[in-house]
């Protein structure tokens, strides 16, 4: 869950890249960011985020029954720039957006915002409407390209914060041994006994989700699955690049453009004219 | 748009200028 992260993370994006999601969400899978190449300053546009996966699959939820998957996504931008206020977003901006809620990831930076979880069926694509700055306002934004970093999830993650596995992951043996036995309880949940070689007796629990691929009697060795990987969601990263565009510099780019095609010209005309004097000046 | 609009509108200034201008400096045997 995000609030996880919100917890246990100043900023969610690490010094190596890493966004705090993948220390929870362990599986990989691809997510996708859209967004104008370059925005006029203090204008409202829309950030597409689109976290791809298959919708008929089900995920193992907490107590062990399949589900549907939720999806989720940080979305941090450069300073300055942040969710941009309802009474700003456009109709057209507003439908696209849905019910969606977005949050600022701590009360003191609205330019990264946190979304989810969201049920993945109608929210695999989002659409995130940004407020861009005013560098004649807010003196610390700059007309410059900005980088703007993504991350996205779609189902549960595999352990927790505190470094306990979630149902959503594969167990392994903890030990070279045989297995002894085998019980379930009412909840769906098992004990597996292992005995090792030197007659040490190992107790295993395995939380429902996930399938039990051993039975009594059978030997393992350390760290051989004792079960399936449940697991059919994953967090995936994705970046983007943004110009905050000047609009005096596209001017200026225009006028520029207006004077070389007006030179053109009048170097044409001149060479005309020149023409005329030396057709005048000819002897014969 | 607004930028996309005020391109094209200047490029096509430009031309329109060019015809005028040499039409017009012909037709007073300039050039």
């Amino acid at each position: 869950y995000p609030i996880f992260a919100q917890q246990n993370y100043e900023s969610p994006r690490e010094a190596t890249g890493r966004i705090v999601c993948a220390n929870c969400h362990l599986a990989k899978k691809p997510v996708e960011i859209e967004v104008p190449q370059a925005v006029l300053p203090d204008t409202v546009f829309e950030a597409v985020v689109k976290i791809p996966y298959d919708k008929q699959i089900n995920q193992v939820l907490a107590n062990g029954k399949p589900g549907g998957l939720n999806v989720g996504a940080v979305l941090i931008l450069p300073e300055g720039f942040q969710l941009a206020p309802p009474e700003r977003i456009p109709p057209e901006l507003k439908e696209k957006i849905g019910n969606l809620y977005f949050q600022p990831y701590r009360p003191e930076k609205s330019n990264i915002l946190v979304v989810g979880p969201v049920p993945g069926k109608t929210y695999s694509e989002m659409v995130f409407p940004i407020l861009a700055p005013d560098p004649s306002v807010n003196k610390q934004a700059y007309f410059l390209k900005y980088p703007i970093y993504l991350g996205g999830n779609r189902g549960r993650g595999q352990i927790y914060p505190d470094g306990s596995k979630s149902n959503n992951t594969v167990y392994n043996s903890p030990v070279t041994g045989t297995i002894t036995s085998i019980t379930k309880n009412k909840k769906g949940a098992s004990t597996v006994t292992i005995i090792t070689t030197d007659n040490r007796e190992v107790v295993e629990l395995i939380p429902a989700g996930p399938t039990l691929l051993i039975s009594e009697g059978d030997t393992v060795k350390a760290d051989q699955p004792l079960t399936n990987n449940p697991n059919v969601g994953g967090f995936g990263q994705a970046d983007a690049e943004i110009v905050l565009q000047d609009p005096l510099r596209i001017q200026g780019l225009l006028v520029f453009f207006a004077s070389v095609v007006l030179a053109q010209i009048f170097l044409v005309l001149k060479k005309k004219q020149f023409e005329k004097v030396q057709l005048a000046e000819m002897n014969f | 748009m607004f930028t996309i609009i005020t391109y094209f509108g200047l490029l096509l200034a430009a031309l329109a200028l060019a015809v005028v201008l040499f039409v017009g400096l012909s037709k007073i045997e300039l050039i």
